[in-house]
C-alpha cells in the first residue's frame, strides 16, 4: 500500500502482545489495512481472528495491562499510537466513532435516548467542557438536533422515541438510535461491529440499508467488521479476510467473492450453505489455534488443505496480485 | 398414528400467562404457538424457520416436553432428545465430558457396570469423531464445536428415535458449522433418525431440511418441501424472508425474490394483530386481511400457504 | 483427570491467585493463624497461663523478648492468651457456619429449584428473619437461656442461614433454565439429582467466597460478643473479654489491649484477602 494522505486510516504492522498464563500470545501479527475517506471496507473473519482486537487498538479500548501493542495506526497522517491520551479522545469517539454490536448493552437503561443524546451533543456544541451543566439554550438545541438525528434514521416519531427508555423500544430500534447517536458525532469513519447480528434477518436488511445509504449521503467512511460474508459482499467495497491474528487476503470485495485465492478465504467461502441447496461443504478441518502454541510458519498450516513444507516454518509475505488484491500465501506468486 | 409416521403434531397450542402486579394474577397471555399441526416421516428432517418470538423455539420445548402444551397432542414413537443452541450452556461446566454422558447411560440402561460405561462414553465419543480421551476434559477446554458433538453425543446416549436441533450450529463459525451439520446428516442415515430442525438460518435450511415451515407470530404460515418452497415461495412473509438473506455469490442473488423491504419488525407476540398476524408489515395487504385470519390451504400438492391472496379470491 | 492435567490446572489458579498480592498474604496469614491455634499447646512460650494461672511477681510487665505483648494484671503471658484466644474464635465461625451454611445452601436450593408456595414460604421466613439484627439476636438468647457460648452459636447459625439461603436461591432461580439442567430434565434425571449434582456444583465457588468472607464477619461478632461479656467464660482467653479487660488499664498498660485488638485485625484481614484471592480464581461475581 502506497503512502498517502489519501488514506483515512491506515494501519500499519499493527502487532498485539497479551500477556497470558504460560507465555506471550501475539494476537495480532503485523496487520496492515487502510481505509479511504468514504470507502466501505469490510474485515471479515471467524471468533478470535483479531478483527475485533485490531478494531479495538484503533479504538484505544484495549486493556493497559499485560498488552503491548506495536505498530501504528495513522489517522489523517497522524499516528495515533504516539499522541497522548487527550488528543486522542479529540479522534476516537468524535471523529472515529464505533457502533457496538449489542444494541441493549450499549445504551444506559436507566437514563433516556434523549438524555443520553442530548449529553453527546450538547458536549460537541459547548467545546467539550465536561462537567459543566448546559446551559438551557444548548440542551434545547442539542434537543432538536437529536430529534433530527432520530428522523435521519428513520425512526418514526423521534419526541416519542427522545422519551424513551432503551428497554421500551424494539432491537432494531434501539440499533437505530445507535445509528444516530454516531451520526450525532458528526464523524469521518464510523467502525461498525458486527452491525444488526443480534437482530432478525428482516431488521438486519433494513440496518443495513439505512447504514449503506447514510454513509453515502454524507461521505463518512465505513469499516465493518463481522462473521457474515453475506453482510460483507452486500455492504463493502473492499474487503479484508483475517486468521488468527493476521491478514491472509484482501482485495476489492467482487474480486473476491468471484475469485478468493488463499485457502482459507476459499473453505470459509465454500462453508457458507448456499441458497441453491447443492448440500454443504466439508469445511475446515480442525479449529482455531491456541496463539500461544501458534504454528513459526503460517498460521493456517495446521488447517490447510494445500499445505507446503515450507509453509511449516516460513511466514508468507504478502504479495501484489493485482492493484487491489493481496494474498499472504506460499501458492500464489 | 398412521403406520409410517413417526410423529404427529396435531393443533398444538401453547400459551404463557404474563404476570404482574402484587399478587402476580395473570393479566394477559403470549400466544406462543397457536394452533401448529405437522407430520414427520423417518429419517425426515423437517425443519422450523422464523424469526425471534415466530414460537419455533416453544414448538422444540414442547415435544420434549419441557413445557406442558395448552392444548392439542404430540404422538410420537421411540425417545425422543434434543441438542440445544449454545455450546457453553449446554453443558454443565463442573461435570467432565465423560460424566455428562454417563448420565443418560446410566438412567436409560440400568445396571450397566462402571467398565461398560466407560466404554460406552468411548463409543459415544468415536460416533461424534472425538478422541475417548475427551472423557475426561471439563466443557471449558473444549472448542464451541467440540461442545457441540459432545451434546449430540448427549443425545445419541439414550437411543433416541428422533431428536430436535434447536439452532445447533448458529453460535458456531461457519468453517465448523459445515462439520457439525455434516456429522448430523451422517448420523441420521446411520441410525436411522428423524429430526426436527429449528433455525432462523434460511440458506442452512435450504441444505439440510428435507421439508420447511415458516413460522409467523406462533403460526405456520407456509410449508412445502424445502425446494418447492424456495423456488416458489407464495407467501409474501416468505418472500421478504427469502429476499433479506446476504448471499455470497451472483447466482444465489438470482435466486433471491426480488427485492422488497418490510416496514417495521415483529410485533410483541403479547399483542397479536386481528386477522392476518402479518397484515402490518405486509406489501399486498388487503382489506380482507385485517379482518379475517387465513386458512392453510394446499396451492400444490404438499404445498400449502396461509394467505388471502391464494384463497378463493371471491370472497373478498 | 490425569496428574499432568491435574497440575497444570493447579499451576493455572495459582497464576491467578498471586496475581493479587494481598491474596497470598491473605493465604499465608490465615493459613499460619489456623496452624499456630491448632498447635497452640505446643508452639505458645508458656501454655499453662492460657487456664488458672497466677504470679503476682510478673504483673503488667510491657512487651520484651520474654513476653513478647507484655502480660496482665495477674502475670499471664498475652502473647499465649491472644493464641488461645483465637480458639475461641475459630470454633464460634467454625460452628456457626458448620450449621448456617449447610442450611441455608439446602433451603435455598429446594426454594429455588421447587418455586411456588415452597419459595414463597422459604423466602419469606428468609426476609423476616433477616430483620433481625444478629448481635441483638445473640444478646437476648444469652440473657434468656444464660451466657452459654453453646447457646450463643446457635443463636447466631439461626439468623446466618438466612445469608445463603438468599444467594444460593437466586443462583437457583438463573441456573435452573441453564440448557444443561434443561438436557437433564428431559433426561429424565432425578430432581435430587438435577439439584445436587447439576445446580448446587455451580454454586460452590460463590459459596465458598462468602463463607470466607462471613468467618471474618462471625469473628468481628464473637469478639463484639466476648467484649460484652457474653459467650466465653473466665479464664478461658477469648480476644474480646482481653480487649474488655485490659481498657481498663488504658492508657499506662496499652498492651493489655493493643495486642489482643491488632489479633483479631490481623485475622479479619486476613480472612478478606483470602476471599478477595478466592473471588479472583473461581470467578465468582458477589
Amino acid at each position: 500500500m502506497t503512502l498517502t494522505y489519501k488514506q483515512l486510516l491506515e494501519i500499519k504492522d499493527l502487532t498485539v502482545d497479551f500477556d497470558r498464563f504460560g507465555g506471550k500470545a501475539r494476537v495480532l501479527n503485523r496487520v496492515n489495512l487502510a481505509v479511504a475517506k468514504g470507502e466501505k471496507v469490510g474485515v471479515v473473519g471467524e471468533t478470535g481472528c483479531g478483527k475485533s482486537v485490531t478494531m479495538k487498538a484503533v479504538m484505544n479500548l484495549l486493556p493497559t495491562r499485560r498488552v503491548t501493542v506495536g505498530g501504528s495506526i495513522f489517522y489523517k497522517g497522524r499516528d495515533l499510537l504516539t499522541l497522548d491520551r487527550f488528543a486522542r479522545r479529540q479522534i476516537t469517539g468524535k471523529e472515529v466513532v464505533m457502533i457496538f454490536q449489542d444494541p441493549m448493552t450499549s445504551l444506559n437503561p436507566v437514563f433516556t435516548i434523549g438524555q443520553q443524546m442530548e449529553d453527546i451533543i450538547g458536549y460537541n456544541l459547548a467545546g467539550a467542557k465536561r462537567g459543566l451543566r448546559l446551559p438551557k439554550r444548548l440542551r434545547q438545541e442539542a434537543r432538536e438536533q437529536a430529534a433530527r438525528f432520530l428522523a435521519a434514521v428513520k425512526l418514526a416519531d423521534p419526541e416519542r422515541i427522545l422519551n424513551s427508555y432503551p428497554f421500551q423500544l424494539s432491537g432494531g430500534m434501539r440499533q437505530r438510535v445507535l445509528i444516530a447517536l454516531a451520526l450525532a458525532n458528526q464523524p469521518d469513519l464510523i467502525i461498525a461491529d458486527e452491525p444488526g447480528t443480534a437482530l432478525d434477518v428482516t431488521t438486519q436488511a433494513q440496518i443495513l440499508e439505512l447504514m449503506d445509504q447514510l454513509v453515502q449521503e454524507r461521505g463518512i467512511a465505513l469499516l465493518m467488521i463481522t462473521h457474515n460474508l453475506g453482510v460483507v459482499r452486500e455492504t463493502t467495497d473492499r474487503v479484508y479476510v483475517m486468521y488468527a491474528g493476521t491478514v491472509v487476503e484482501t482485495a476489492a470485495t467482487d474480486a473476491l467473492f468471484a475469485e478468493p485465492l488463499h485457502p482459507y478465504t476459499k473453505g470459509l467461502l465454500d462453508s457458507v450453505p448456499k441458497l441453491h441447496g447443492q448440500g454443504l461443504s466439508a469445511g475446515i478441518e480442525g479449529s482455531v489455534p491456541d496463539y500461544l502454541q501458534m504454528n513459526p510458519g503460517c498460521r493456517f498450516y495446521p488447517r490447510c488443505p494445500q499445505a507446503l513444507p515450507k509453509c511449516e516454518f516460513e511466514p508468507p509475505e504478502p504479495r501484489s496480485i493485482s492493484e487491489n488484491h493481496m494474498v499472504s500465501c506460499h501458492l500464489i506468486g | 398414528m398412521n403406520s409410517s409416521e413417526v410423529l404427529v403434531v396435531d393443533k398444538l397450542v401453547k400459551y404463557f400467562p404474563v404476570k404482574g402486579g402484587f399478587w402476580r394474577r395473570a393479566h394477559g397471555q403470549v400466544r406462543a404457538v397457536d394452533g401448529v399441526s405437522f407430520t414427520v416421516q423417518p429419517c425426515q428432517v423437517f425443519g422450523l424457520v422464523g424469526e425471534s418470538g415466530s414460537g419455533k423455539s416453544t414448538i422444540g420445548r414442547l415435544l420434549v416436553g419441557l413445557y406442558r402444551p395448552t392444548s392439542g397432542t404430540i404422538t410420537y414413537r421411540g425417545k425422543m432428545q434434543m441438542v440445544f443452541q449454545n455450546p457453553g450452556s449446554s453443558l454443565n461446566p463442573r461435570r467432565t465430558v465423560g460424566k455428562t454422558l454417563e448420565l443418560p447411560l446410566r438412567l436409560h440402561h440400568k445396571g450397566l457396570t462402571r467398565k461398560e460405561l466407560r466404554q460406552r462414553v468411548a463409543e459415544l465419543l468415536t460416533q461424534v469423531e472425538l478422541n475417548p480421551e475427551y472423557a475426561n476434559k471439563l466443557p471449558r477446554s473444549l472448542s464451541g464445536g467440540q461442545k457441540q458433538r459432545v451434546a449430540i453425543a448427549r443425545a445419541l446416549a439414550s437411543d433416541p428415535k428422533f431428536i430436535v436441533l434447536d439452532e445447533p450450529t448458529s453460535a458456531l463459525d461457519v468453517s465448523v458449522q459445515a462439520k457439525i451439520i455434516k456429522l448430523i446428516l451422517e448420523l441420521k442415515d446411520q441410525l436411522q433418525l428423524s429430526y426436527l430442525l429449528i433455525s432462523h438460518d434460511l440458506s442452512l435450511m435450504r441444505n439440510v431440511a428435507d421439508v420447511t415451515a415458516v413460522m409467523y407470530l406462533g403460526k405456520i404460515v407456509e410449508i412445502a418441501p424445502t425446494a418447492e418452497l424456495f423456488a416458489n415461495p407464495a407467501h409474501p412473509y416468505t418472500q421478504v424472508l427469502l429476499a433479506s438473506i446476504p448471499v455470497v455469490s451472483v447466482e444465489e442473488e438470482a435466486l433471491k425474490p426480488t427485492k422488497r423491504l418490510v416496514e417495521g419488525e415483529i410485533p410483541s407476540p403479547l399483542q397479536i394483530p386481528q386477522g392476518c398476524s402479518f397484515h402490518t408489515r405486509c406489501p399486498e395487504a388487503m382489506e380482507i386481511c385485517t379482518r379475517v385470519a387465513p386458512e392453510l390451504l394446499t396451492i400444490n400438492p404438499d404445498h400449502q400457504v396461509a394467505c388471502h391472496l391464494h384463497g378463493k379470491r371471491g370472497e373478498s | 483427570m490425569k496428574f499432568a492435567d491435574f497440575r497444570r490446572k493447579l499451576a493455572q489458579y495459582w497464576y491467578r491467585f498471586s496475581q493479587n498480592k494481598a491474596s497470598i498474604a491473605g493465604l499465608i496469614i490465615t493459613v499460619t493463624i489456623v496452624l499456630v491455634t491448632i498447635l497452640a499447646p505446643y508452639v505458645t512460650p508458656y501454655p499453662e497461663h492460657a487456664g488458672v494461672f497466677v504470679d503476682f511477681r510478673n504483673t503488667f510487665k510491657p512487651p520484651s523478648s520474654a513476653n513478647w505483648f507484655g502480660t496482665d494484671q495477674v502475670g499471664r503471658d498475652i502473647f499465649t492468651r491472644s493464641i488461645f484466644g483465637y480458639r475461641f474464635s475459630l470454633i464460634m465461625a467454625g460452628t456457626v457456619l458448620g450449621i448456617a451454611v449447610p442450611l441455608g445452601v439446602v433451603l435455598g436450593l429446594v426454594s429455588g429449584y421447587f418455586g411456588g408456595w415452597i419459595e414463597s414460604l422459604i423466602m419469606r421466613l428468609t426476609d423476616i428473619v433477616l430483620a433481625l439484627p444478629p448481635l441483638a439476636m445473640a444478646i437476648a438468647v444469652s440473657a434468656v437461656l444464660g451466657s452459654d457460648l453453646g447457646n450463643t452459636m446457635i443463636a447466631l447459625a439461626m439468623i446466618w442461614w438466612t445469608w445463603y439461603a438468599r444467594l444460593v436461591h437466586g443462583m437457583v432461580v438463573s441456573l435452573r433454565n441453564e440448557e444443561y439442567v434443561e438436557a437433564a430434565q428431559i433426561m429424565g434425571a432425578s430432581k435430587l439429582h438435577i439439584m445436587f449434582r447439576e445446580i448446587l456444583p455451580n454454586c460452590a465457588p460463590a459459596i465458598l467466597v462468602k463463607t470466607t468472607l462471613d468467618a471474618a464477619f462471625v469473628i468481628e461478632l464473637s469478639a463484639g460478643l466476648s467484649f460484652l461479656g457474653l459467650g466465653v467464660r473466665p479464664p478461658e482467653p477469648a480476644l474480646g473479654t482481653m480487649v474488655a479487660e485490659g481498657a481498663r488499664y488504658l492508657p499506662a498498660n496499652w498492651w493489655m489491649t493493643v495486642f489482643p485488638a491488632l489479633a483479631i485485625l490481623v485475622l479479619i484481614f486476613g480472612l478478606n484477602w483470602l476471599a478477595d484471592g478466592l473471588r479472583d480464581v473461581l470467578d465468582v461475581d458477589l
